[in-house]
């Protein structure tokens, strides 16, 4: 299985850059806070070495005191400048985060579905979610520190320069080593942290199988099975930490060395330097109250730049997900005039893939129930998604009163068209919510009654009654639970509300028991009357219900009419009913 | 292996034990790790403590124009380098093998009691608050753990620097000694507002977080209806709320930022300020002052450890506590305290609440509405007072589960497709005469088999979404095949498939069944066909 794309690096220098540009205000206002506040915290090393010569040149207590209350100005000016930093810098990650995530919610919106079903729903899935909070980590706690930390060693370097140009190349000694030992470190641990995040993932997922298939797990006595597959993953995940604990450790040896040399350094300079009367003692004081001010922020830096690297690493997948949104195709056709439904030599394959229909023609009249049967793999549910307007054919066309169905506008299509599958999915929020995603036909918002009406229609009003809160009870991830037949009832009242006169039904019913999907099948059958329905059944049935019958078989019609007329031939039909009947 | 040693050092269930006193328990199954983690980071606090008082003596021996002193000091920096960074790799290794280890176990812990309670962990509790314990509980108890070994190091690291600057004078040395701690305990307070402010982020951002996941699972929903727009306007309110919480947070951060600037920044400042006064009285020298004033900073850091410490412990607490009510559930159905083994061979069933007989060795198809009845014939729930399932004649619950689930194997219609290679997923635990390739052909299963990249052996994906519904149902009746129960209860196995399938599975089941006893629970005509006998619920017909 190919995922969905992942954003090339340059991708995540792009995004920052667009972001700071489109953020710049705030930004700025941000670096400049930081960079006050370094500035402020500067002094406190200098005011030290003012401290230390004053007592050496013999300055009275006066000069002690002033300088002391010096130094409570610069601790109170870094505190608010750090303070509204930390504050305004929480607004703009805040911000930035929100674009984002909502960004990727309109790339994957604009997903054509078959990328998402080659990709996987999971690859979406934990974009959506883990990647999205793996950026969100970094941005709210690692830009900020990353941003201190780096603002205070530069500052600081200056400073130091500044204070004494000569004492300032003990930081030489210490490049070469820090550099070194980050480059190898920075190299191979995020490629292990993503192996790591993964492997743990595995185990989660593992449990999660477990936990949700618990019934299946123990009619198969699979329980020691799944312990053992659970325990090896933890396993994987456990080596996997490990050697990330191998590549830390060795890194950490070289940090120590790399802080401690340039003030072994600095004392021994600062000796030949005072000795010789090159720098004064207050200034070898500074130098080194610098160099030991330095070691905090720079450790904070270097550690979390292995964060900002796994994070860039989930924004490339998050990003990547506008890349599979392709090239946009212009819907602005014709609205359609009538509800007749045409297919004219319509052709479909996938990109790159095998030829699914070889040529479909088909003429639905309004209000006729069309039902398609078949074996698994015929091409029925392609024949259904082309009328919805899901995909486009690639040769031949969808019409619905002579508008071509690939090129409405998606609000004028829906009004026309909608597809109804065996997969529902109920959405996190009250059931109202679930109810009324669709438009509404005249624009505004559905009313109660419409909603109760739609209920009552598909016959779920007596359990959406039954509830707590009734139309206002939160369903969905973490809602009430939604029985499987409740929530297909209730997919079709989302259908209803949405009032299309054509409506594709693909196995609408077949994941249902026999005797629910029935039930259902009856109360969809009074609603839909007068509705041009295309109905895609493997009950056949359904199918003794229906206006006309298609038979289709690798891709083409191999027969078509009335159900009874069929019956009685000896066409494919008839075959397919005395197979049925055993 | 070293994880059997530890189930064994710590095996549920712990009646009425705490969370703090399970905790300890996790961290006495390794007495030597913790003990060489504490004494490893006190070693590696101690250079870091030195540091401030080696800068000291180093400027004090500048100022007396004492080169070889200098050089001496200057010795003693790099030594504490090398040594530091020895330490600091070592600890690092230690504390990192506590967190694994109190990862390790409790996951150990929490997936052997799973596979043990079964289904019965629905009643309790729900499917995310048991991947909670899986992905953050284990995390924080890990945290936890880890935070032991630290703690005990900065401790020591903090009396190593107070016993050196009490040395060198006295009043500064308490100043610095009452007053770090108490600055760093004085902000713990401002974080009460922060953490409620980030609580409340927190549920706004959960909210985003299920609406972000909609997405994956409800796509097809939203583009078969047109929600589309409605569902991405949704997604930018819960968005907009979650971003604009982010304000309040940012000013609670800001307060508590600039508090961690100014009070320990106060402290040095009275330090200096005091220092200065006795260096101008020439109680102390420059170097000290020098010393004092490192020291001071230097100190903040083993008091924040301590208090950080502190919060991991308190998470890693209430985590176990989360842990224990887990490890608490208990299974639902009750083993039999005396089993009656089951006959050898085919075994019968009766059914008393509906009345149902199905032979021996026979492939019966309950037609008609039977609610409950798959899960009682196979004991997943069972049989109301007053009622009855017999298995071969023996009541089912006098039969040892284990030896009932061997014998009698339950396969639902909607039952879940696991992760994996499908040889391994097709091939049961006890393993009988029908092998994968067998099972798949009788369920109709090898065109889906054929069509995957490396066919038995190829891995699939979570939960088999690669897959279609009636791939994904023919394949788990492959799997329900392939155990070669005596007893196989099948309810309702082709309800995703076609009827040319269905036929050639209905075909194909009948075939490899031959000779053992079947059920099928389905009011499909094909089934009929294929079956020894067709009975409906509280009837016997034909």
């Amino acid at each position: 299985m190919t995922g969905l794309p992942t954003a090339p690096p340059r991708a995540v220098r792009d995004w920052a850059v667009a972001t700071a540009r489109r953020h710049g205000g705030r930004f700025a206002v941000v670096l400049l806070c930081f960079g006050l506040a370094t500035l402020i915290g500067l002094a406190r090393p200098r005011l030290l070495g003012a401290v230390v010569d004053g007592v050496g040149s013999g300055a009275g207590r006066g000069h002690v005191d002033l300088l002391a209350c010096l130094l409570l100005l610069a601790v109170a000016g870094q505190a608010a400048a750090r303070g509204l930093a930390k504050a305004r810098c929480r607004v703009f990650s805040e911000t930035v985060l929100a674009d984002t995530r909502e960004r990727l919610v309109d790339d994957a919106l604009a997903l054509p579905l078959d990328v998402v079903e080659t990709a996987g729903a999971g690859d979406l899935l934990s974009r959506a979610t883990k990647d999205v909070s793996r950026v969100n980590q970094a941005v709210r706690v690692a830009v900020p520190e990353v941003l201190i930390a780096v603002t205070t060693v530069l500052l600081t370097t200056v400073a130091m320069l500044l204070t004494s140009p000569l004492l300032s190349l003990c930081l030489l000694v210490a490049l070469p080593v820090l550099v070194a030992g980050n480059r190898w470190y920075q190299r191979r641990v995020p490629d292990a942290m993503i192996t790591a995040l993964g492997r743990w993932g595995r185990v989660q997922s593992t449990v999660h199988e477990s936990v949700d298939g618990s019934r299946a797990v123990e009619a198969l006595s699979l329980g020691g099975r799944r312990r053992d597959l659970a325990d090896a993953a933890l396993a994987d995940a456990l080596a996997a930490e490990r050697g990330i604990r191998r590549l830390r450790v060795r890194w950490l040896a070289t940090l120590d060395i790399g802080y401690l040399l340039p003030i072994a350094v600095a004392l021994v300079l600062g000796g030949l330097a005072h000795e010789r009367g090159w720098a004064s003692l207050g200034e070898v004081a500074a130098v080194l109250a610098y160099l030991l001010a330095m070691i905090t922020p720079l450790n904070e830096a270097l550690w979390w730049l292995e964060e900002l690297q796994v994070a860039s690493a989930a924004l490339r997948r998050v990003l990547g997900v506008s890349q599979a949104r392709g090239a946009a195709t212009v819907r602005d056709g014709s609205p359609p005039e009538g509800r007749d439904l045409v297919l004219s030599g319509v052709r479909f394959a996938y990109p790159g893939g095998k030829q699914v229909l070889h040529g479909i023609d088909l003429v639905v009249p309004p209000g006729q129930r069309l039902v398609l049967v078949g074996p698994s793999g015929a091409g029925k549910s392609t024949v259904g998604r082309l009328i919805a307007g899901i995909a486009a054919p690639t040769a031949g066309r969808v019409l619905i009163g002579g508008a071509d169905v690939a090129a409405m506008p998606d609000d004028v299509r829906r009004g026309e068209v909608l597809l109804l599958t065996q997969e529902n999915h109920v959405f996190a929020g009250t059931i109202r919510d679930n109810l009324t995603l669709p438009a509404r036909r005249g624009g505004g918002e559905f009313s109660t009654e419409e909603i109760t009406a739609a209920l009552t229609a598909v016959g779920a009003l007596a359990w959406v009654e039954s509830t707590p809160d009734g139309l206002d009870t939160a369903v969905g991830s973490g809602g009430a639970p939604v029985p499987p037949a409740v929530a297909q009832r209730l997919a079709l009242a989302r259908v209803l509300l949405a009032d299309p006169h054509t409506l594709v039904l693909d196995e609408a019913t077949s994941l249902l028991d026999a005797g629910t999907a029935r039930s259902l099948e009856r109360s969809v059958d009074r609603v839909l009357a007068g509705r041009t329905v295309i109905a895609i059944a493997h009950r056949l049935h359904t199918a003794a219900a229906a206006d006309r019958v298609a038979v289709v078989d690798r891709g083409r019609i191999v027969e078509l009419g009335a159900p009874a007329d069929l019956a009685a031939a000896d066409g494919p039909y008839a075959r397919l009913l005395r197979a049925a009947q055993g | 292996m070293n994880s059997e040693i530890h189930r064994k050092n710590l095996t549920p269930p712990f009646p009425g034990t705490s969370g703090a006193r399970w905790l300890a328990g996790v961290l006495r199954a390794r007495p030597g790790l913790v003990a060489a983690a504490a004494g490893t980071s006190a070693l590696w606090a101690t250079p870091g403590a030195l540091l401030p008082l080696v800068v000291g003596g180093g400027v004090g021996a500048i100022d007396a124009h004492d080169t070889a002193r200098v050089w001496w000091w200057a010795a003693v920096a790099v030594a504490l380098g090398v040594a530091q960074s020895v330490l600091s790799a070592a600890s690092d290794h230690l504390n990192t093998g506590l967190r694994l280890h109190g990862a390790e176990l409790t996951q150990r812990l929490v997936t052997a009691h799973l596979a043990r309670v079964g289904p019965a962990v629905h009643s309790a509790t729900t499917v995310g608050d048991v991947t909670a314990v899986t992905s953050s509980d284990v995390d924080y108890i890990g945290a936890a753990c880890k935070s032991v070994g630290r703690a005990f190091g900065t401790t020591v690291g903090f009396a190593v620097t107070a016993a050196a600057l009490l040395a060198t004078s006295a009043p500064l040395g308490l100043a610095a000694l009452l007053g770090v701690p108490l600055a760093v305990v004085s902000i713990k307070p401002l974080f009460r507002p922060l953490q409620r402010r980030k609580a409340a982020q927190r549920g706004l951002f959960a909210a985003v977080g299920t609406l972000g996941a909609d997405i994956a699972s409800g796509l097809r929903v939203l583009h078969g209806t047109g929600g589309e727009r409605r569902f991405r306007a949704r997604f930018a309110a819960a968005s907009g709320r979650a971003r604009d919480a982010g304000g309040p947070v940012g000013r609670s951060e800001g307060v508590l930022s600039a508090a961690n600037v100014a009070i320990p920044g106060l402290v040095t400042v009275v330090i200096v300020w005091l220092g200065a006064r006795l260096a101008v009285a020439g109680e102390i020298s420059a170097g000290e002052l020098v010393a004092f004033y490192g020291a001071s900073a230097y100190l903040v850091i083993p008091v924040t450890t301590a208090t950080e410490a502190v919060d991991a412990l308190s998470s890693g607490v209430v985590s176990a506590n989360r842990v224990l009510a887990l490890l608490a559930i208990e299974p639902a159905l009750a083993d039999a305290a005396a089993p009656v083994p089951l006959p050898p061979g085919p075994l019968s069933l009766v059914d008393t609440e509906t009345g149902l007989v199905l032979a021996a060795g026979a492939l019966t198809v309950v037609a008609g509405p039977a609610p409950g009845l798959a899960d009682r014939l196979a004991r997943l729930a069972d049989p109301a007072p007053g009622q009855d399932v017999l298995v071969g004649g023996v009541p089912v619950r006098e039969v040892a589960l284990s030896q009932l689930r061997r014998r009698v194997v339950l396969a639902r219609h909607d039952d879940p497709w696991f992760a994996g290679v499908l040889r391994e997923e097709l091939t049961p635990v006890h393993a009988g005469a029908v092998g994968p390739a067998a099972a798949v052909r009788a369920a109709d299963a090898d065109d889906v088999v054929d069509a995957l990249d490396g066919g038995l052996g190829h891995a699939v994906g979570e939960r088999g979404r690669e897959l279609s519904g009636g791939q994904r149902q023919r394949l788990a009746l492959a799997r329900a095949l392939a155990t070669d129960a005596d007893v196989l209860v099948l309810d309702e196995p082709t309800s995703a498939v076609d009827a040319h399938t269905e036929s050639r599975v209905a075909a194909g089941v009948a075939g490899l069944r031959r000779g053992r006893t079947t059920v099928v629970l389905s009011e499909s005509p094909l089934w009929a066909g294929v079956a020894d006998r067709v009975v409906t619920a509280g009837a016997v017909a034909l």
